[in-house]
């Protein structure tokens, strides 16, 4: 990096007259510039940053070298030269950004695909792992062995679920196995963990006054494979029973709660594996809401929201609170959100039709789409590939912060920048700006190579 | 800082006597302290000081040598002569006049 330097003030010499001054003068601009180097490169700087602020410190030499009998003309040539270097090395800087935008671009899609492809996987290999047990019993079957095993093996694989001739539509019905009534009263939490089965829960509301419970399943359980309740002070408690060999293979949980009761709910917790949660209008306060591969599905909740999801989807109608949803390759779907919304996916899309108070949403590749109707106090979106566009009120005051590595930007203020009250400014890949008045809603985006559209 | 970066331009060949006048120094080091008084507020661009220089060591204000360092390059070191002790008298005594004018004039 020195001779780099000391190569850029010989250049500077290049058009003058050789003599003993020139001569002595390079070397003095050499022995200074790079003693300058040295420093900056002890304060920690970078060599390239180092190099650019000791080229940067020369100013303009064109009357200096004038004056060592440079001709004019030579003296402007080493000055555009000199400039020359400057913006080379801004070139150098932008190449460095692309690269660096474009790499994380690559890996974000990595991590969507192999985040999806987890997930897909998992799905598999719980469905293979079925298979492979009724395609060996059916050989044992076939083969004659089974008939020689005693009847209780017998009742073993069937409890198994395990249809030995044909698994066509008989699991499609499912029969009540077990009903429970529980009182109301004093109760505020109900809590639900069957995280290891591939239990449907069906949350629903009604006008009796007791809680109602329904147990379906696609064959008939044993006594200890019922789920187990237990009220504990304020709680009830719903866990899957002790005996989880030859657990029927699907089942259902109908929850029935009072609409009075479901309204003034202090938690409501629902834990479960590979099944589905779907929820009628819910008041309670805390709402935790975790399945693996299933879905969630909800209408209006009243409360404060938190869902997880591996591959699952998550719907909501409406939340009347604040909104927490983590999933890795689920798309997210609330129609109205209300209160705070948080988002983070990998890989799934997320749309909030109907934003109503401050949101985050984050993705890797996964799209964005929000609807803010009301002005909050800020919209934060950030993704890698995935494009982002959102959508606010019209004449609400906006502070933008826009960024992508390599996408492209489009707001409604490219067309209105003449307008007084709006102070924009996008270059590139970048936009700053703020329109209308205070108190501003600040919009941050920033995307890696995603789109971003801003539109009101 | 427009009327500052106006002032130092009318000054710089004070200043490079000032700092002169306490020691013999080169290039860099006068424009290290420089910064260092000014709280990294001020540095002359190389062009500027080199220029100044010239000019000075044709007054006959500075007379300069080469530095015998034995690690890397040469440094050439100015002094400040008699002649130019005395213009940076003067030099001082006009600002500290015109200082005193200008600020009586913008009270």
């Amino acid at each position: 990096m020195k001779d780099k330097i000391k190569s850029a003030i010989m250049d500077l010499f290049e058009n003058v007259p050789e003599s003993q001054e020139a001569k002595e003068l390079q070397e003095e601009m050499i022995s200074n510039a790079e003693e300058k180097y040295e420093d900056l490169i002890q304060r920690g700087f970078t060599e390239e940053q180092s190099y650019t602020m000791v080229m940067g410190s020369i100013g303009d030499v064109e009357e200096l070298l004038a004056d060592l009998g440079a001709q004019s003309d030579d003296g402007k040539k080493a000055k555009s030269e000199y400039w020359e270097k400057q913006s080379e090395y801004w070139e150098k800087q932008c190449e460095y950004w692309k690269w660096q935008g474009e790499n994380l671009e690559k890996q974000a899609k990595n991590l969507g695909q192999h985040a999806k492809n987890f997930g897909q996987q998992m799905e598999q290999s719980a469905g293979d792992l079925g298979q492979q047990a009724k395609e060996a019993l059916n050989a044992f079957l076939s083969a004659g062995i089974i008939d020689n095993i005693s009847s209780s093996i017998k009742q073993i694989i069937s409890d198994a679920g395990i249809n030995l001739q044909n698994d066509d539509g008989k699991y499609k019905d499912m029969e009540i196995c077990n009903e429970r009534k529980f009182t109301t009263d004093g109760i505020t939490s109900i809590v639900m963990e069957v995280q290891s089965s591939p239990i449907d829960v069906d949350v629903q509301l009604t006008t009796d006054p007791e809680i109602f419970i329904q147990e379906l399943y696609n064959k008939d359980p044993k006594e200890d494979q019922l789920l187990q309740y237990a009220v504990n002070g304020k709680q009830l408690k719903i866990q899957y029973g002790s005996n989880m060999i030859g657990f029927p293979r699907r089942g259902t949980v109908r929850v029935f709660l009072p609409e009075g009761f479901a309204g003034s709910l202090e938690e409501l917790k629902i834990l479960t594996a590979s099944g589905d949660i779907k929820l009628e209008d819910i008041g309670a306060a805390k709402q935790v809401y975790k399945t693996m591969s299933g879905d969630v599905c909800g209408a209006c909740a009243i409360g404060d929201v938190s869902i997880g999801t591996v591959s699952g989807d998550i719907a909501f109608e409406a939340v009347e609170g604040e909104v927490q949803v983590k999933t890795v390759s689920g798309d997210v779907k609330i129609q109205k959100a209300v209160g705070k919304t948080n988002v983070g996916t990998a890989s799934g899309d997320v749309k909030v039709k109907d934003c109503q108070g401050d949101a985050v949403i984050r993705t890797a590749s996964g799209d964005v789409e929000c609807n803010l109707t009301q002005a909050g106090e800020k919209l934060e979106v950030s993704t890698a590939s995935g494009d982002v566009e959102l959508t606010i009120p019209d004449g609400i005051g906006v502070q933008m912060t826009l960024n992508t590595a390599s996408g492209d930007i489009d707001t409604f203020c490219d067309c209105i920048s003449t307008d007084e009250n709006v102070k924009y400014v996008k270059t590139g890949k970048r936009a700053v700006g703020t329109i209308g008045e205070e108190p501003y809603l600040k919009i941050k985006v920033s995307t890696a190579s995603g789109d971003i559209e801003i539109n009101r | 800082m427009s009327i500052a970066s106006d002032l130092l331009r009318g000054n710089t060949d004070t200043i490079i006597l000032a700092s002169l006048a306490e020691h013999d120094s080169y290039g860099y080091l006068i424009n290290k302290e420089i910064m260092a008084k000014t709280e990294a507020q001020i540095e002359l661009k190389d062009a500027t000081l080199y220029s100044a220089f010239r000019r000075l060591e044709k007054e006959g204000l500075v007379t300069t040598y080469w530095g015998d360092e034995e690690v890397g390059a040469r440094r050439r070191y100015y002094s400040i002569t008699e002649k130019g002790r005395e213009v940076y008298g003067q030099n001082k005594a006009e600002w500290q006049k015109a200082k005193q004018m200008i600020d009586s004039l913008l009270v």
